[in-house]
């Protein structure tokens, strides 16, 4: 684990100094005059004369101690600019996530309870159009939809939760319906699956001939155990949700990560490039594991190690 | 041995029968075809060119002369959806045709010869795997810069891993098998029962899977583009129609519509046919059965 990250480590530095074109050049401005000197000096005052090797023993350390390093645009520490970018993106996935569940285990079970009926048919076709649907187009849509056709259009001044969560909720309400959709589709069709599973297995006969109604077999021997894989599918969606804020983020206008990740990009700010990924993989990372952990938890035939 | 002969035709020919009867399989085909026909002869849908700028013709809603209206250099949108089936469908196949080569190769190697290949090769994937798709495509295209050849490089990248899975995991099945102890009692190559024997074997699961992958690198690459790091304009990617069409939302809703919809039906395709594959190739995903 520690070594995986140490690899996405000096992957990312190594990606991030791939990038063709110099930063001082592209601070300067194309067609600026400089003279060599000038240069020269600039590119020792970012370290960027050093070997590959130095630079990169340089970065680790101080990521070791926390320190992201400033960006090279805005001259801000990158813990600062993610300290405030975070949390939106924590918001919109969790918030994307709940939504997945809410919708996705409902309609699993349901579809579970009648396999190969109407419904059943409905749900199938309609989790494969959900998950066919590229985030992007899809925000869009509500955009023109809310915006132009029902003449309701949340604030566009971005509101912290903490001041005014009902403000931001509001806000966060079709960012996090469009960035769950796919996950919702995942997830109901795992519960369909090992739902299916679940019926059929000794101990759900077992409780219908005892005489336990229907619902409570569904609802309480089926699907506690049924619900077990559907942790697992969760912990893999939280990483697809993490490129999918860029996206959804992007369509939005919300001030997020995937915001900072994509605008340091276009300006080729490398700290904050390299500070976002490295964050966002090594937080993809213990959310698996934590998944995993979960895992093992809730269903105590599962043994590590 | 005639015998021999049909029971090995007829074992062949029934997947063939049982996709033909999924309608989700046939459905798929259907919309695959028409996506394919738009990306092959595209001058049989439309007469106009996908660059062609008309400035009498800016923004001009649907309607006869313009079925899915024009964009703000009046160029028509339906021809930018007709050619934008033959850059989004080309990445997306040679990324995955890529991804297959190198994953699938690689796994083979792993699956087969274990030890310190296996070790190594393992852990390089999981690293690549570590990362979420999207960001490291997004790295990708950072370092590449953007162009058509950037989602391709990312995709394949981004997918290899899977393949490898997916092959690695199936061989390490099928080399336990008696065929391949018999294959090697005649004396055949490690190469040759690689490439010969287990290949064939394992054939199922890696169709399914390059179904799924080609749905997720319709989405990659549109999101790329969409996002302006992927194809360039004036090329007529339906992610990049969709990028343009952004900034003229409440103008002309059209020019963001149909593209997206172009994107949704294929990726829609590819889940129809991996899904249809899925249940007649592999009936243990008990997705349908029972």
């Amino acid at each position: 684990m520690l070594v995986t990250l140490l690899g996405i480590a000096v992957l990312v530095f190594l990606l991030v100094r791939l990038i063709p074109g110099t930063v001082v050049e592209e601070l300067l401005g194309q067609g600026a005059l400089v003279t060599p000197e000038t240069l020269r000096s600039l590119r020792e005052f970012f370290g960027l004369d050093q070997p590959l090797a130095v630079q990169f023993a340089h970065w680790i350390a101080r990521v070791a101690r926390g320190d992201l390093g400033e960006s090279w645009r805005s001259t801000r520490p990158v813990l600062a600019l993610l300290a405030s970018s975070l949390p939106v993106s924590a918001e919109l996935a969790v918030l994307a996530i709940a939504v997945a569940l809410a919708v996705g285990i409902p309609v699993g079970v349901l579809s579970a309870a009648r396999p190969r009926s109407a419904l059943d048919g409905v749900v199938r076709v309609g989790s494969t159009l959900a998950l066919s649907v590229p985030a992007f187009w899809q925000g869009t849509i509500f955009i023109l939809l809310f915006s132009l056709y029902l003449h309701w259009m949340p604030p566009l001044q971005w509101v912290p939760l903490g001041r005014h969560p009902l403000a931001n909720l509001a806000l966060m309400a079709l960012p996090a319906l469009t960035l769950g959709t796919a996950s919702g589709a995942m997830v109901a069709r795992m519960t369909r699956s090992s739902m299916l599973e679940a019926l059929g297995q000794d101990y759900v006969r077992t409780a219908r001939a005892k005489g336990v109604g229907a619902l409570r077999v569904l609802g309480r021997h089926a699907l506690r155990n049924a619900l077990i894989p559907v942790v697992t599918v969760v912990g893999v969606q939280m990483g697809y949700l993490l490129g999918g804020i860029v996206v959804v983020e992007d369509v939005f206008s919300l001030p997020g990560a995937g915001r900072l990740l994509l605008d340091a990009l276009f300006q080729r700010d490398y700290p904050v490039v390299q500070g976002t990924i490295l964050v966002l993989a090594a937080l993809f990372m213990l959310v698996n594991l934590g998944a995993d952990v979960l895992y093992a938890v809730l269903d105590p035939r599962i043994r590590y190690g | 041995m005639a015998e021999a002969a049909l029971g090995g035709v007829l074992r062949r020919a029934a997947p063939w029968r049982a996709l033909r009867r999924s309608p989700l399989f046939v459905a798929g085909a259907v919309l695959l075809g028409v996506f394919l026909l738009m990306a092959l002869a595209p001058g049989l849908l439309t007469h106009r060119s996908p660059i062609a700028v008309e400035a009498a013709q800016v923004f001009r809603p649907p309607g006869p002369a313009h079925p899915f209206g024009t964009d703000r250099f009046g160029r028509d949108v339906f021809t930018r959806v007709v050619y934008g089936a033959r850059v989004s469908l080309g990445i997306a196949g040679v990324s995955v045709a890529a991804a297959l080569a190198v994953g699938g190769s690689l796994g083979l190697l792993a699956g087969y010869t274990g030890s310190w290949v296996d070790q190594v090769t393992g852990r390089l994937m999981d690293l690549v795997f570590a990362f979420p798709p999207i960001l490291l495509a997004l790295a990708l295209a950072a370092v590449a810069g953007a162009g058509s050849a950037t989602p391709t490089v990312a995709i394949a990248v981004v997918y290899a891993p899977l393949f490898f899975r997916v092959v690695r995991g199936s061989v390490l099945a099928e080399r336990e098998q008696a065929y391949v102890e018999a294959a090697r009692a005649l004396g055949a190559s490690p190469v040759s029962i690689m490439t010969r024997h287990i290949v064939r074997n394992i054939l199922s699961p890696v169709i399914v899977q390059v179904a799924v992958t080609l749905s997720y690198a319709i989405l990659i690459e549109s999101a790329l583009s969409y996002l302006g790091v992927g194809v360039q304009p004036p090329t007529p990617s339906w992610g990049t129609t969709l990028n343009e069409g952004k900034e003229f939302l409440e103008l002309a809703p059209w020019v963001s519509i149909f593209p997206g919809l172009a994107i949704m039906l294929c990726v829609l395709s590819f889940n129809f046919l991996s899904d249809g594959l899925r249940d007649v190739l592999d009936p243990r995903s008990g997705l349908v059965l029972r």
